[in-house]
């Protein structure tokens, strides 16, 4: 958070009150922005708190490996024999 | 001799690139009909939603994904409860797929990309959907089996739906003992409630 060189200048400006400011319009822009897939999942969900808990996982999973291309998620393992 | 294993390597390249062009095509036949439905005025919500589930039940991969995410309760149960328990999951997975292309009925879309997996045999297709505040990649996992495609998984912001689904369902399952029959009357209510929702 500090990293950020908004936010540094802003603190040796003193100027420090924009730092919480920033990160929580930060909050609100990006919770806007998927207001619905948040509003679908917890309408859909037999476990909200677990969906939300693997959806975090694996974006962190993602994050960490530095996945770009979908490509490397891993595949379930579907069989289709059945349809 | 150089020339033919050009041209044989050649025929392979086209061939699977045919093959992604073929899929998107298909696949952007059946999101325009869920669209569609959205945007037809002259639908009730329950005939709308029907429509669209009976569009995502022909093209998913229904049955192997209930039977993936259920775990090792599917093994544990009887023939008539896997019955129930794909009935129910297939008005879930439909509830859930519906719920999210909603969100997106007024918004423009277009099948940026198509790449054909041959390690997995899956078709990626990757669909870049317009809001005015930016863009959102879908990506689809389709897979062929006698001659009819199925989606198999739909990936937002590297999130496998899939897999989350198979996360929660476990964490449901281990509360009811991997009882499947016990599972149902969950799911079952979870759709009623879900159902209500989108009709509405």
């Amino acid at each position: 958070m500090m990293t950020d060189p908004i936010n540094a200048y802003a603190v040796s400006e003193g100027e420090a009150w924009l730092v919480p400011m920033r990160t929580a319009v930060n909050a609100v822009d990006t919770r806007s922005q998927i207001i619905d897939e948040v509003n679908a999942l917890r309408d859909n969900s037999v476990d909200y708190y677990a969906a939300v808990r693997s959806s975090y996982y694996q974006n962190r999973k993602a994050a960490i490996n530095n996945v770009d291309d979908s490509e490397l998620t891993p595949l379930p393992l579907i069989s289709i024999e059945f349809e | 001799m150089k020339f033919y294993l050009f041209i044989f390597i050649f025929i392979i390249f086209i061939s699977k690139n045919l093959y992604s062009d073929e899929t998107s095509e298909w696949l952007k036949r059946e999101i325009d009909i869920i669209l569609e439905a959205y945007k037809n005025e002259n639908l009730s919500n329950k005939n709308r939603f029907l429509l669209i589930e009976k569009t995502i039940n022909n093209n998913f991969a229904g049955t192997g994904i209930a039977k993936f995410v259920a775990g090792e309760a599917w093994k544990k149960s009887n023939k008539d409860t896997k019955k129930i328990y794909i009935d129910n999951f297939k008005r879930h997975l439909a509830l859930n797929i519906a719920s999210m292309m909603q969100g997106y009925s007024d918004q423009t879309y277009e099948l940026t990309k198509s790449k054909y997996d041959n390690k997995n045999q899956v078709t990626l297709v990757d669909m870049e959907i317009f809001s005015d505040t930016g863009s959102v990649v879908v990506t689809w996992r389709v897979k062929e089996s006698k001659d009819r495609f199925y989606v198999i998984d739909l990936i937002v912001a590297d999130i496998s739906l899939v897999v989350t689904k198979r996360s929660e369902f476990n964490s449901m399952l281990k509360k009811v003992d991997n009882d499947l029959s016990k599972f149902n009357e969950v799911l079952f209510d979870q759709n009623k409630i879900s159902y209500q929702k989108i009709t509405e």
